[in-house]
């Protein structure tokens, strides 16, 4: 198409001839958008990394920390109930178990409480390992025992069966029933049936007419 | 001198056991001794193969012991003399202790047997009867008695 000649361009056209401000503007546009645009994408992909501290980490399998234990509870409760249906609850400051096959769990500052006709017994020891599955729990140390009925008694190294709500000592034993004070190599109780047996030079001190 | 150091002995006294194997029956207000049980109350001793207490546990009036059964070659001993049988049973509300079966009873030199024996502690006197014909030596009873010597001994 033919160039027209200058004379006939519309205002518009003139304002837009080289040397015009209006086309100055657009030169320097030209240059200027671009490089801006180029500037901020580089900031936009250079800012987490210039960031200072690094935020990312990279979960490696190996390099984890992994538990020794399966389960580790503070403050546990373990609740049941024996074979007459009677509750039994058993408290602990820590308790671990130390896989989910082993039934077994390693309790610390361990307290057992067994409902009973008339009345709660508390058994409290240092620590013991009390498997699920049987609902026995094994002590090898020193155990405290208090009953309602007046029985309070201190062994060591028990095992009590708190289905059936029974417990046997390895180790000596003190203490006193309302039959009166005694003390022996072992002992063996049946906390339900209410009969203690004491075995192995076994003493006991029956003080009458003490009125409790 | 017949009259025993158990006179007037106090049943209500503590009483102290010992024996191989103690088995509580709470609930029965029982318990069974078995093993070279001793038993110690105040100057009395009896010693036993196997005992068995029967207690009350009235609550409000403590303890008491009602009665003790002793069995396999029963000594009842206290400081003035010493009784042997088969089988003792002492009662502590009537503070008498009975001996049955092959009794022998010693005071000092004396030495007298029979068939059963009744140490009655409220009196401190003893009885000692051969229990019924057909017991063994035919309901009779022997003794030995030594005669202080003339001579002021």
């Amino acid at each position: 198409m033919a160039t027209r000649p200058a004379r006939e361009l519309t205002a518009r056209q003139q304002s837009a001839l080289p040397g015009t401000g209006y086309h100055k503007m657009v030169g320097t546009a030209k240059w200027l958008l671009p490089t801006l645009a180029g500037v901020v994408g580089v900031a936009m992909l250079a800012w987490p990394v210039m960031g200072g501290h690094d935020f990312s980490f990279v979960l490696a399998k190996d390099r984890v920390a992994i538990a020794s234990e399966r389960l580790k509870i503070a403050q546990a409760v373990y609740r049941g109930e024996d074979r007459r249906g009677q509750p039994f609850v058993i408290s602990a400051g820590s308790a671990v178990q130390q896989t989910s096959r082993d039934p077994v769990v390693k309790l610390q500052d361990m307290a057992a409480r067994i409902q009973m006709r008339d009345g709660p017994a508390h058994i409290v020891a240092k620590s013991g390992l009390y498997d699920m599955e049987s609902e026995t729990v094994d002590v090898d140390g020193p155990v405290a025992v208090r009953a309602a009925g007046g029985y309070a008694l201190n062994t060591r190294d028990v095992q009590i069966d708190l289905a059936s709500r029974t417990a046997h000592s390895e180790g000596p034993v003190t203490g006193s029933m309302p039959l009166g004070t005694f003390s022996a190599d072992r002992i063996a109780a049946d906390i339900g049936e209410r009969t203690v047996t004491l075995e192995g030079r076994a003493r006991l001190h029956i003080v009458q007419n003490k009125v409790r | 001198q017949a009259v025993s150091v158990l006179k007037g002995h106090d049943s209500k006294q503590p009483v102290d056991v010992d024996a191989d194997r103690i088995e509580v029956q709470d609930r029965q207000d029982r318990a069974v001794f078995s093993g070279n049980v001793k038993v110690r109350q105040g100057n009395l001793a009896i010693d036993a193969a196997r005992l068995r207490v029967a207690y009350r546990n009235a609550s409000g009036q403590g303890l008491e012991i009602l009665r003790i059964d002793a069995d396999g070659g029963v000594q009842v001993r206290s400081p003035s003399e010493s009784a042997r049988g088969d089988y003792g049973i002492y009662d502590l509300n009537s503070r008498i202790i009975t001996l049955i079966g092959s009794v022998s009873l010693n005071r000092g030199d004396t030495q007298v047997r029979g068939q059963r024996l009744v140490m009655d502690l409220n009196t401190g006197r003893s009885t000692l009867d051969g229990g019924n014909v057909a017991s063994p030596d035919g309901g009779r009873v022997s003794g030995r008695f030594v005669v202080p010597q003339r001579s002021g001994d």
